[in-house]
């Protein structure tokens, strides 16, 4: 059977003059500040390379096959072309040399919720919506019950979207890519919106989809998303496809490469932070590793130094640690006790210690942050001290390996045979 | 764009070729056909949006014409006295602006129709031609209410319809045609260059002068109206004043000149859009 999706050195060329003011603003800060501009986004170091001659490559010759059926994902650092080859392949824009052959309907979701209009009610915007991403309107009548239903707004489907929660907004624009029946469908990112619950919904609703045989093209920042759903994934760099492969191994040879540019310990203060991620009242400046991290040596998982520094005055603050699997996905999270007021100006340093739950062998970060008393964060950085953990703590006898589908904590169970069996009961 | 989607006979599947631009790939009136739905729910956005929140609602589409036929009549049917070949000046008037101001109307909404919908442009693949098409047929609804009014005033003034009656349609058909044309050139231009956007409402404004909108086209000496017809909106409104009140028969020349006009704008507009769109989400 002939391929779901062919591409042949597909490229796609930016005249800079031509750019979008905002996009060619970016560049020149990048080609200006690389240092600055890789710590904020880890664009790979070939972006000077990349924009030569008032050009820029945003995809350089790449080739690709995608099976029927396939669910593949794309990962890459930020500008390593990824979202430039799904507009591609979704005919957004055109390439500027090589060729890419779709065969089947194509939905591409590059956005929950394209062209929801907030004067339309639920229902008017479902209709919109759903012809925008390609479907007839006979086949949006057909579909809009269950499109309801997946969304969970019966109620206010008559209601303008504008009065809308953005989570409802959120489930609405996803129901109804999630109904497209598309042979091949690309998705952008859409994961990042939306609250957990739904998020697990529309993973589902995406596995669900992928074992239909439909040919799904998913780009995601989420490792533990991509692992999950994909089986095959490209990693792109710099415009080009760097590795090609099983899920499990791209996401690490993605990972490898991300650790080697970004700094995991010692002055963080210049780390990107989330959007979110808080005002900064008590920001953290550096972390350094107290002990080696690994479980033989001492007790705890983990002990450094944190320092930190308050901006503004603050009454009452703790710190908030989550342990994550190296894709990011979190294990748990500790919190410490309140640490007491901090004036405006004044530094601190703190020790910190976070106890072994019992991971298993594998390669973990942390995520930590500043909080209020109420966990509404001050400061955070991501993906930071990283560590490996190499043997389990009381692994059952006989036991050699893990099996990563067993989890990341091993733990422990006791057992003691019972005087009587209890099946005499029922008589 | 150069993809396109054709069945394919052995795995009946249609499959989506896509290449870089070529020079000129068609008018695409096929792609157009198939997001027909898109393209009907598209008005429909347009005309909720205008109105569902407003008081007077629809009534806007009424007041506006009939505030300015008003004040046009006022001072120049009244205090000017301005020449109309023999209708009362208010029907003259409104005539001349029920064509004009659907013209200015569908030009301006169309100039912005790419650039105010760039979170799809980047977001969503569909014909472009769409979204200027959306401004044309939308005007044609609001100018099909706007001509029920004027039969009414029409009643009022006691003037029955004029023997060529059954061609307004066609010159309304006609101002359909050449907003599209325009607009096709400035929605293109605006994407690369938004000073097009700030020119276009001073630009419409002077326009309006240059047609006769407020004075017959007799008052235009006999020897430039065939320069003065090279504005396509003077056929335009020529023709659907004589259709609908039959008082003065056309100049023929004025009509074939606006015309042609109108088709060669709209046969290079829809070149250049065609053209142009191909970087529409690279440059938006």
């Amino acid at each position: 059977m002939a391929a779901a999706v062919t591409v042949e050195n597909l490229s796609k060329r930016y005249q800079l003059g031509l750019t979008h003011a905002r996009s060619l603003r970016d560049l020149v800060d990048r080609v200006l500040h690389p240092a600055r501009s890789r710590a904020a986004d880890a664009l790979p170091a070939a972006a000077g390379a990349r924009a030569q001659g008032g050009e820029f490559w945003a995809l350089r010759d790449v080739s690709l096959e995608i099976e029927q059926g396939d669910v593949v994902g794309f990962i890459g650092a930020n500008g390593a072309g990824k979202s430039t080859l799904l507009k591609i392949l979704s005919r957004i824009t055109l390439p500027s040399h090589g060729r890419a052959v779709i065969r089947g309907r194509v939905a591409a979701l590059l956005e929950v919720g394209t062209g929801f209009h907030p004067e339309l009610t639920g229902r008017e915007n479902v209709f919109l919506n759903g012809t925008m991403l390609g479907m007839s309107k006979a086949e949006v009548t057909r579909e809009f019950d269950r499109i309801v239903d997946f969304a969970g707004v019966e109620t206010f489907i008559d209601t303008p979207v504008k009065r809308y929660s953005s989570g409802m907004t959120v489930r609405l624009g996803f129901a109804v890519a999630a109904h497209l029946q598309p042979e091949v469908m690309i998705v952008d990112e859409v994961l990042a919106v939306g609250d957990a619950s739904f998020q697990e919904k529309c993973m589902g609703k995406m596995s669900e989809l992928g074992h239909e045989g439909r040919t799904i093209l998913f780009v995601s920042h989420n490792m533990a998303a991509i692992e999950k759903l994909t089986r095959k994934c490209f990693v792109l760099d710099g415009g080009r496809v760097s590795f090609e492969g099983p899920s499990a191994d791209a996401v690490n040879h993605y990972l490898d490469k991300m650790e080697s540019s970004a700094p995991t310990s010692g002055d963080v203060s210049r780390l990107p932070r989330a959007s979110w991620s808080g005002d900064r009242s008590i920001e953290i400046l550096a972390l350094t590793p107290l002990a080696t991290q690994e479980r033989d040596a001492v007790r705890p998982l983990l002990r450094w130094r944190v320092d930190v520094r308050a901006n503004r005055d603050v009454d009452d603050f703790t710190f908030g640690i989550t342990l994550e699997a190296r894709n990011s996905e979190a294990i748990g999270s500790a919190f410490t006790a309140a640490l007491g007021p901090l004036a405006a100006g004044v530094s601190r340093s703190f020790e910190l210690a976070l106890d072994d739950p019992g991971v298993v062998p594998g390669r973990y970060h942390l995520a930590l942050a500043t909080m209020r008393l109420d966990r509404e964060v001050m400061d955070v950085v991501h993906d930071v001290l990283h560590f490996n953990i190499t043997r389990v703590d009381h692994l059952p006898e006989g036991l050699l390996e893990w099996h990563p589908g067993w989890g990341r904590i091993c733990i422990a169970a006791s057992c003691a045979a019972m005087a009587s069996p209890a099946s005499n009961q029922a008589s | 764009m150069t993809a396109v989607a054709t069945p394919s006979t052995a795995a009946a599947m249609p499959v989506t070729v896509i290449e870089p631009a070529r020079r000129w790939n068609g008018p695409a009136l096929r792609e157009v056909w198939r997001y027909r739905d898109l393209f009907t729910l598209l008005v429909r956005r347009d005309l909720v949006a205008r109105y569902r929140q407003s008081v007077a609602g629809v009534g806007w589409v009424l007041i506006r014409p009939l505030v300015s036929v008003a004040i046009f009549t006022f001072i120049f049917g009244r205090v000017v006295k301005v020449p109309t070949d023999g209708s009362p000046y208010a029907l003259f008037a409104f005539c001349g602006l029920l064509p004009w101001m659907y013209f200015a109307g569908t030009v301006g909404a169309a100039t912005q129709s790419v650039t105010g919908s760039s979170h799809l442009i980047s977001k969503v693949y569909f014909p472009r031609v769409i979204l200027p098409l959306v401004s044309v047929v939308t005007g044609m609804l609001e100018m099909g209410i706007q001509f029920l009014a004027l039969l009414g005033l029409m009643a009022w003034y006691g003037v029955g319809p004029g023997s060529a009656f059954a061609l307004a349609p066609v010159f309304a058909l006609l101002a359909g045609v050449t907003a599209l044309a325009i607009g096709l050139w400035l929605t293109a231009l605006n994407v690369k260059y938004r000073d097009v956007g700030q020119a276009v409402p001073f630009l419409v404004q002077a326009w309006m002068w240059l047609c006769p909108i407020i004075y017959p086209s007799s008052a235009i000496p006999e020897h430039l109206r065939a320069i003065y017809a090279l504005n396509p909106m003077v056929g335009v409104i020529e023709g659907f004043r004589w259709s609908v009140l039959g008082a003065a028969a056309p100049d023929w020349t004025v009509l074939a000149v606006s015309a042609t006009v109108t088709l060669l704008l709209l046969a290079s507009g829809l070149v250049y859009f065609r053209r142009t769109e191909i970087r529409f989400a690279d440059i938006i």
